[in-house]
């Protein structure tokens, strides 16, 4: 495959474009995970921190908010990739003596991206316990948010009553909050 | 805990359903009481959360990329093993030709037997590093397991893990360590455990474990049950899945 321009594969990473996203990881990931694994860090880091930047630059282009000057699509995965990291060592009070200070990002930009980058996981830790649902519950509470009514739901999903839909509904509710709440990293992220 | 009521009124409260005197004792609750203020942004964040298709899909489709990556390569590494540098490029080459070799004659099927597939599709897991601030009894004990483990010392490894009965990664590990051993009805034993427990991150890698133990013994329809429920989740294993029932 040919070189990718900035512009092209920032518009892969967009629309979820299959052969973009492939090549991205082809072309990429061996130095995030050389950069992982040489500082503290297993085979899963290195492949939960390049997942994990790339979903912070989408969240980045979708708010319209992600300008790479001065720097290649490389430079730039791999200075978020070395943040996000850098944010999990000091998590886990571990002091990085090779890691050299950012050169390609501003100080400015920095924040912002951790700020984006904690929120996506704390979103990403409740979608994960989302997917974890029966699938009538996770159904439910999808209605439920695209503003279906409980008349509209309990047609929609077979039930004899609104009074049961509604009762469904927040058991479901209650069900997804307690298992975030237990979640050791819930206690963690807040 | 959030009792059902309380539940109602917040999501009431979301949604701009609360009118009157309902809605401004709520609002006296979210000014006075920080508790409930963080459990209704608990709740607002969780929705926004829900919300997010297009960052699910995103995730998923990054995970099966890499799913998909990571075994193409483990194959190729397998099928040169401690000396496959001195092959360079033309190990690169030739490996290509017998991958697609391999596939041929995998998707002839008959000719492959579970045993094998169990075999190329088993990767050990990684250690992990365990590194907390505290340094108690368990968390050193689970250390060691997993040096051990990392060493590929199964035995002494199975031995620590089994000092903690009740940590999950230690069972799950200690599962990892059992099938390195090739006892493989221990290793389904834990793997059922988590399974069942189900409030614990090794889910995923539970089952797939499991299939492939099942596998490994030959338990036929258990295998092929468990993995099409994993090739139809997005379990991160999905892709792996998928190629193993092609084959059985």
């Amino acid at each position: 495959m040919r070189e990718l321009s900035v512009d092209e594969i920032l518009d892969g990473i967009r629309e979820h474009h299959t052969v973009v996203l492939e090549h991205i990881y082809q072309t990429y990931y061996d130095q995030i995970k050389y950069l992982v694994i040489s500082n503290s860090g297993t085979q899963n880091d290195a492949e939960d921190i390049y997942q994990e930047a790339l979903i912070v630059i989408y969240r980045k282009l979708k708010a319209g908010e992600l300008e790479i000057e001065n720097c290649s699509f490389n430079t730039y995965l791999y200075s978020v990739c070395k943040l996000l990291w850098l944010k999990q060592l000091e998590k886990k009070r571990i002091r990085p003596d090779e890691l050299a200070e950012q050169e390609n990002v501003s100080d400015f930009e920095q924040d912002d991206l951790l700020i984006v980058y904690e929120k996506s996981e704390k979103y990403k830790l409740f979608q994960k316990h989302f997917s974890r649902l029966q699938s009538d519950c996770k159904r439910i509470l999808e209605l439920t948010l695209e503003k279906y009514s409980l008349r509209e739901i309990a047609s929609k999903m077979g039930y004899g009553s609104e009074k049961y839909a509604k009762k469904k509904k927040y058991l479901c509710k209650e069900r997804l909050i307690e298992s975030i709440k237990k979640d050791p990293k819930y206690t963690e992220l807040t | 805990m959030t009792t059902k009521s309380t539940l109602e009124l917040i999501d009431r409260y979301l949604n701009q359903d609360l009118r009157g005197n309902e809605l401004s004792e709520f609002e006296k609750m979210l000014s006075n009481n920080p508790w409930f203020r963080k459990e209704v942004n608990l709740h607002k964040e969780i929705n926004a959360a829900l919300l997010e298709k297009d960052i699910m899909k995103l995730r998923n489709e990054l995970k099966s990329i890499q799913a998909k990556q990571r075994t193409s390569r483990n194959k190729i590494i397998r099928m040169f093993p401690p000396n496959r540098y001195l092959f360079g490029s033309i190990a690169a080459a030739a490996s290509i030709i017998l991958i697609i070799g391999g596939i041929l004659l995998f998707s002839k099927g008959d000719h492959v037997s579970n045993n094998s597939l169990y075999s190329n599709y088993y990767n050990p897991e990684e250690a992990i590093t365990i590194v907390r601030s505290g340094g108690n009894t368990e968390d050193i004990t689970l250390k060691e397991a997993m040096m051990a483990y990392q060493d590929k010392n199964y035995e002494s490894a199975i031995e620590l893990f089994s000092q903690e009965p009740q940590n999950n990664l230690a069972k799950f590990y200690m599962g990892l360590s059992y099938m390195e051993t090739g006892n493989s009805k221990k290793a389904i034993e834990l793997f059922n455990e988590l399974i069942s427990h189900q409030e614990n991150l090794f889910v995923e890698q539970a089952e797939w474990y499991l299939g492939l133990s099942y596998l490994k013994i030959d338990e036929y329809e258990k295998a092929k049950e468990l993995l099409t429920r994993i090739a139809n989740s997005d379990n991160i294993y999905q892709t792996d899945a998928k190629k193993i029932l092609k084959n059985l």
